[in-house]
């Protein structure tokens, strides 16, 4: 399993936003939906690199501020050109008014740790049931 | 000399991979600070001033067609189809350019319905050019690294002059379509083009040689060059006037350099220009936050102004500069227009000495 880090307090990140995380050298964007969940994924585009947290959130997308590169940002999916390559996603969750990311689960075991029954989805991923539904689609 | 010089352009010379070795190529531009909550503001899309635009736009352009085919066959159709002309064979260009970036409209089908018409009209391969311009964001007129430099050093000024009125782009489009539909691209479009994109290009460029070939058809068939000034014709008679708009973005200004400050200019135009151009004279706005749609343009310069040189009072003001520059940078390419910034304002970013706009070579000899 990974490590759970505090990246934020729940209120940093306005609904419908991103911010920027930084652990260890390495970039993350947080994500808040308009539902109020959270969610977190690689900090930059996976086309050329660009920091996503200065982009835009249009519901469920993160639109990369430099070519308009588009992701799913609940589920990494790329959603067409320029970027082809889907952005890695991490799970968040919310105690305590911090949201923590797990950092250091690739995104295989995490979609492994959301089919299994034993765990409660909403923990890992907070409780916006659309996104969820969307993502299980993609 | 010069045809050494201009060879270092090719996406295929030396200087790409020396501009990825020094740090030139993806490298990390200036951008004036400006509060995120005021940025998210100016990057929100509304659907509402696109539709209304492009509404006029269709409007005007079927409106003058109609006349144009009204009075054709009298001198009343000229003053028609030269308007007619400059709506499909210039305005599609900021049209294209809009909705390529995704920023004019807030549904997306419909930035990508545009961006198929004007890529048409424009006569520019959608998913190329749509690459080709990435690019031209990312790499913005470094030295063999962007596909969309117009006026090299030295300027190849019987090829401008030329393109007033499409003679080397529309001959070139051709050739394009016929090479993109037996399935195949450029070196140049291979080195930005993903595989994955590329049946794409093949797809499109059959169907446009179809409807070229359409046209073409029925002007032979029904012995009128109707057709033909309709559809493909206004690339041609109508396209002086996105050159004349276009050279104002970038010649004579730095290159290789990582500050859109240095290569990039804002015009100031009139409220008919910002129409058809759609706020395209607000251009080093456009490049520092590409995000920013096109009707808040005039905002943005608001808020990065005081980081900036003046912007040009006029298009004239900017040709009454660009003319000499690229004259004379026919004989001096180390030349380039460096413009004080204001009072106050934000160094240039100049990260290394050889990012200060002059493009002095980064690899050895380039064969001519």
């Amino acid at each position: 399993m990974g490590q759970w880090v505090a990246a934020c307090a729940a209120g940093d990140v306005d609904p419908e936003d991103v911010i920027p995380f930084e652990h260890d050298g390495k970039d993350y964007a947080i994500y808040r939906s308009p539902g109020d969940s959270y969610y977190a994924t690689d900090g930059h585009c996976t086309h050329e690199q660009t920091l996503l947290c200065d982009g835009l959130v249009i519901g469920s997308v993160i639109e990369c501020p430099k070519h308009n590169g588009r992701f799913d940002y609940t589920s990494g999916r790329a959603l067409g050109a320029p970027v082809l390559v889907d952005v890695r996603t991490y799970p968040v969750k919310v105690a305590d008014g911090t949201v923590y990311i797990e950092i250091g689960l690739s995104a295989a075991c995490r979609r492994m740790i959301r089919v299994s029954p034993c765990l409660g989805r909403s923990r890992l991923f907070g409780g916006d049931p659309a996104a969820d539904e969307h993502r299980d689609q993609g | 000399m010069s045809r050494d010089r201009l060879a270092r352009y090719s996406l295929t010379s030396p200087e790409n991979d020396a501009a990825v070795e020094l740090g030139l190529a993806g490298g990390t531009w200036f951008r004036s600070a400006i509060p995120r909550k005021r940025m998210k503001e100016l990057m929100r899309r509304s659907d509402y001033p696109a539709v209304r635009d492009t509404a006029i736009w269709f409007g005007l352009i079927l409106g003058f067609a109609g006349l144009g085919i009204a009075f054709w066959g009298t001198w009343w159709a000229v003053p028609f189809f030269a308007a007619y002309g400059v709506l499909y064979g210039s305005t599609s260009d900021s049209r294209w350019h809009e909705s390529g970036h995704g920023t004019a409209f807030k549904t997306r089908w419909m930035d990508q319905g545009l961006y198929q018409i004007a890529s048409f009209m424009i006569m520019r391969d959608p998913t190329t050019w749509r690459w080709s311009h990435t690019r031209h964001h990312t790499d913005t007129l470094i030295v063999g690294r962007d596909p969309e430099i117009a006026v090299m050093r030295p300027a190849r000024l019987v090829r401008l002059l030329a393109n007033l009125v499409g003679l080397v782009d529309v001959p070139l489009a051709f050739r394009l379509m016929f090479l993109h539909a037996s399935g195949r691209l450029t070196a140049g479009e291979a080195d930005y083009v993903p595989e994955s994109e590329r049946h794409k290009v093949y797809r499109t460029a059959r169907i446009d040689l179809a409807i070229y070939a359409t046209a073409i058809g029925l002007a032979i068939g029904l012995r009128t060059w109707l057709p033909v000034v309709l559809i493909g014709g206004p690339r041609l008679y109508g396209a002086f006037l996105f050159n004349l708009y276009g050279f104002t973005q970038h010649a004579g200004m730095g290159e290789n350099v990582l500050d859109h400050r240095l290569n990039t200019r804002t015009v100031k135009m009139c409220l008919v220009n910002r129409f058809l151009y759609w706020n395209m004279n607000y251009h080093v706005e456009h490049h520092m936050f590409p995000m920013v749609p096109y009707y808040r343009l005039p905002e943005l310069h608001e808020e990065v102004k005081h980081d900036c040189a003046p912007a040009y009072p006029s298009m004239w003001a900017a040709y009454k500069e660009i003319v000499p520059a690229v004259l004379r940078q026919l004989r001096d390419q180390e030349y380039y227009i460096r413009r004080e910034l204001r009072a106050g304002a934000a160094p240039y970013n100049e990260p290394v000495p050889l990012a200060d706009g002059r493009a002095l070579p980064l690899a050895g000899p380039v064969a001519a």
